[in-house]
């Protein structure tokens, strides 16, 4: 069964660890992807939804202070029977991520066009210039990019936030990988960029057949979205099923204090479910009896 | 504040630095009475003892005329200390003042203090210092004016760039709005956001104004003989090199302990207290 | 654009020199007693003391005095020193180039030691390395340089007779003087022996001059190295999987040396300053020696002299930094293009 999924979570805890002692952030967590799906992990902030991206990504293993269990499986390959060299190894090729900021996450002392080649070298280490350039100028084209050509001569800091965001799904896309990280992409544009550079994101991953993990805190961002939700709540999944059903019939109480805050929550805000209740520690809602 | 302490206990770097900082400050305060030739910090002679090695008897040696080193340390560790505490207790308050000043009031205020403060660090310091002390007569007193002078620009810029970063956030803001006065705005909301970058430069600075002091009386322009000071007694002893080589290395090593150990606390409440920096 | 920039620069560091100028001449204006009298000595006749009152311009206002302060200096006049009874330029021109030599060579040891030291550290963040590394640039902090002087000469020149004790260059070695700097001369005199001579002799002096410069900047390089390291773009590179080394090379070091090197700028005032502990330690023939005797003379022509020189010496280097941060910053590049 789990040789069909990209991407396969099964159990998974961290607890960070410093003079203090140590605090559980995840409390085993279960997540499938299969192929050409596009899964959304939503929960406030400190819920774990990060951590998670980054455990799959393999950077947070990198960390003294975190302790990790669990099972990671992408495309059949566990994480545990693999050195950190050779999980490494599928970054960047097989795994790619989208980062919540564009102006930022982007080098600001290199030119789009070298970080560019140097995502393209990852795959194909002797790339030659010419063939990294015209599949720079494919690839913007398709992220619908004008003229390409100014935009791999630029700096980061030269091109708006909407222009970025492009240019790091382009090159989260380039080397076709078969899982996308996504942690809240263009949260930090405005509401109408953002909508449409996800619109944008859609097509383009539902056109390669790309899983896509999608992190957000937004309820009503991930809607158009995605195929299937998990809620995640203080390091646990409260809820899971296709999009569809949750919206139409939340039954996490959880879920309906988050959906109940869409309203308030376009754009960049962050958040707050304002009063805490008991019943948000109520078991996983399964909408979805496929066998887990 | 707890949690700063217990990391201060915690980290081994931060207790050794503690624990030689109490090693300086008792020899200090005690000196009268921890020295064994407690006379020799003055001017004394006894040419039958002069330039002795390291003993029992004189644990790190005698100089030229035959006193104790170790007990001339131990005095030099005292006005050391004093020359800390007096010059960082005027320097600090005037560059808080003024940086305060200049960043919270706009305008001509800032500008011209602003200048003034940039003049002063465009003076590479132990040279201000230098000049400071050509004009005046070299004395202690007139060594703390000295590098009280060359001090407080630093503290002048650091709190002015942090006022300016203060006085847009909204607490600021709201004390102005609810009609608070300057001063209160000043002491009561702006300056208790500067205090940790505060106390950590002066934990560091207290070390520093320690070997600024020692180089200028190992250049001859600080405390003048008898009375003992680290700095000059290199300066005697780098005549005598190598063979008579306590005579340096000691003081030396004895400016190098009191500085480090400052250091050490400092670096560590540093990352403590300013973990964006 | 860099030209604008370079233009602009100096016109700001003008107006400080003029501060500077006024702060100097306040100084040596609040002198305990009369000038004239100080310069002259207790020997000399009350009318000798009033006609150097009128050379020194001390019978007019203080406004009038720092006019012809001012105006002399533009001329690069700074007066006659009491001291040498030279013109003052003279003197410094004579004495600031080997000052210069040991502080250039003490500014290449802190940017080639320090700047390693710190991205070693940052590297290795939190494990021994970095502890290492945390321990020793908080030592070599917290002595004066004068402290390492001894100790090196101690060690390297005493101890194990490997360098010179003292000196320019070998005593049997004789070069004339064009620019002052001995390693250049050497070398116009084509005196191949001389100039690794010359070096032989600079080395150690500038080392200890350097030491806790290469603190100041190992410490803030790690410091930058892990800011940047903690910045999203790193977060970016690793999770596509460039190897780490790239990563800390390519990826981390530029961004990070970028506040480093304007720190280093700043740093070369404490190393013209500390010239004075080390030349005295190594009987260098540089500016302090000069320059305290002048203050022990309290021959005020020459010390405010010699701040406004070497206060010049600092800004002009700044500029020089300013000038190399804007070469590998595209930002401020573009910035300036664009103004």
């Amino acid at each position: 069964m789990t040789q069909d999924l990209t991407l396969s979570i099964r159990n998974l805890t961290l607890s960070f660890t410093n003079w203090e002692g140590s605090t559980q952030v995840l409390h085993g967590i279960d997540l499938d992807i299969r192929p050409g799906e596009r899964v959304a992990l939503v929960g406030e902030s400190g819920s774990g939804k990060s951590v998670t991206a980054r455990i799959v990504l393999g950077t947070l293993q990198e960390l003294a202070s975190a302790t990790i269990a669990g099972e990671v499986i992408v495309e059949g390959r566990r994480m545990q029977d693999m050195t950190p060299a050779e999980w490494r190894s599928l970054r960047g090729t097989d795994i790619s991520m989208i980062f919540q900021d564009p102006t930022v996450a982007l080098n600001p002392v290199y030119r789009i066009s070298r970080q560019f080649h140097e995502v393209l070298r990852r795959s194909q280490p002797s790339i030659k210039r010419r063939e990294a350039e015209e599949r720079c100028v494919a690839i913007l084209a398709d992220v619908s990019i004008g003229d390409p050509a100014r935009v791999l001569e630029s700096y980061p800091f030269q091109l708006s936030g909407g222009m970025n965001q492009r240019v790091m799904i382009a090159m989260a896309l380039i080397n076709e990988p078969r899982l996308l990280l996504a942690d809240e992409p263009g949260t930090a544009l405005d509401v109408t960029v953002q909508a449409q550079t996800l619109h944008l994101m859609r097509e383009l991953v539902e056109r390669r057949g790309t899983s896509v993990l999608f992190i957000s805190h937004n309820l009503g961002v991930v809607r158009e979205f995605a195929d299937r939700l998990y809620v995640i709540y203080k390091g646990r999944i409260v809820e899971r099923g296709p999009t569809k059903a949750i919206f139409e019939n939340p039954r996490h109480p959880y879920t309906r204090a988050l959906l109940a805050a869409i309203p308030r929550l376009t754009g960049s805000g962050i958040p707050d479910i304002d009063e805490v209740s008991e019943a948000y520690h109520e078991p996983l809602v399964d909408h979805e009896n496929i066998a887990a | 504040m707890r949690r700063t302490f217990v990391i201060l206990v915690r980290n081994p770097l931060s207790v050794i630095g503690l624990l030689l900082i109490g090693f300086v400050l008792f020899v200090a305060l005690f000196a009268d009475f921890i020295s064994p030739y407690p006379e020799h910090a003055g001017a004394v002679v006894d040419f039958l003892n002069a330039n002795r090695p390291p003993s029992a008897e004189y644990l790190l040696g005698t100089d030229g005329v035959g006193r104790d080193q170790l007990s001339r340390i131990f005095h030099a560790y005292r006005i050391a200390i004093v020359l800390g505490v007096v010059v960082l207790g005027i320097s600090v308050p005037i560059g808080v003042l003024i940086g305060l000043l200049a960043g919270y009031l706009e305008g001509w205020v800032e500008y011209i203090l602003m200048r003034i403060v940039e003049v002063f660090l465009s003076i590479p310091p132990l040279v201000l210092a230098l000049a400071i002390m050509g004009v005046l007569e070299p004395t202690l007193v007139n060594g703390m004016i000295a590098v009280t002078a060359m001090w407080w620009p630093w503290y002048a810029r650091l709190v002015y760039n942090i006022v300016r970063g203060e006085k847009v956030e909204g607490y600021v803001l709201a004390a102005e709005v609810i009609g608070a006065s300057v001063p209160h705005i000043l002491f009561r909301e702006i300056l208790p956001n500067c205090l940790p970058a505060i106390i950590t430069k002066m934990t560091l600075d207290f070390g520093f104004v320690i070997l600024i002091a020692s180089s200028l009386s190992f250049l001859g322009l600080g405390v003048q003989a008898p009375t003992p000071d680290l700095g000059s007694m290199v300066a005697d002893g780098t005549k005598y090199l190598p063979d008579i080589w306590w005579l340096t290395v000691f003081p030396g090593l004895a400016i190098l302990i009191a500085v480090f150990a400052f250091n050490l606390v400092g670096d560590v409440l540093r990352e403590v207290l300013n973990p964006d920096q | 654009m860099i030209v604008s920039r370079v233009a602009r620069r100096l016109g700001s560091t003008m107006l400080v020199l003029l501060g500077v100028s006024l702060l100097i001449f306040l100084i040596a204006r609040v002198i305990p007693g009369d000038p004239a009298r100080i310069a002259l000595g207790p020997r000399a006749t009350e009318e000798q003391v009033i006609q150097m009152r009128e050379v020194l311009h001390l019978d007019q206002p203080v406004i009038i005095q720092y006019g012809h302060f001012l105006t002399e200096l533009m001329q690069g006049d700074l007066g006659i020193s009491l001291y040498t009874n030279r013109p003052v330029m003279t003197d410094i021109a004579q004495f600031l180039p080997a000052t210069l030599e040991l502080v250039l060579l003490a500014g290449f040891f802190m940017v080639a030691l320090g700047l390693p030291l710190g991205v070693l550290a940052a590297r290795y963040r939190g494990g021994w390395p970095d502890n290492l590394i945390r321990v020793i640039t908080l030592l070599t902090v917290s002595a004066p340089a004068f402290v390492w002087a001894v100790v090196l000469l101690l060690m390297l020149s005493y101890f194990l007779p490997l360098f010179p004790i003292a000196g320019r260059i070998h005593e049997t070695i004789s070069i004339p003087t064009v620019t002052g700097f001995m390693v250049i001369d050497t070398l116009l005199a084509g005196h191949w022996r001389g100039f690794v001579s010359a070096l032989h002799h600079l080395f150690l002096p500038a080392f200890a001059l350097s030491l806790s410069g290469v603190g100041q900047a190992a410490r803030l390089t790690r410091s930058n190295m892990i800011e940047t390291y903690d910045s999203p773009y790193i977060e970016m590179a690793q999770s596509y999987g460039f190897p780490e080394r790239r990563i800390a090379r390519s990826y981390a070091l530029k961004p990070s040396l970028i506040p480093s090197l304007t720190i280093i700028g700043l740093d070369f005032a404490a190393l013209l300053g500390n010239a004075f502990l080390v030349e005295n330690i190594f009987a260098w023939p540089g500016i302090s020696r000069y320059g305290v005797g002048v203050i022990l003379q309290k021959d005020l022509n020459a010390i405010v002299g010699t701040v406004m020189i070497i206060s010049a010496t600092f800004l002009i280097a700044n500029i020089i930094v300013d000038v190399l941060v804007t070469l590998i910053n595209p930002r401020i590049r573009y910035a300036e293009r664009s103004r």
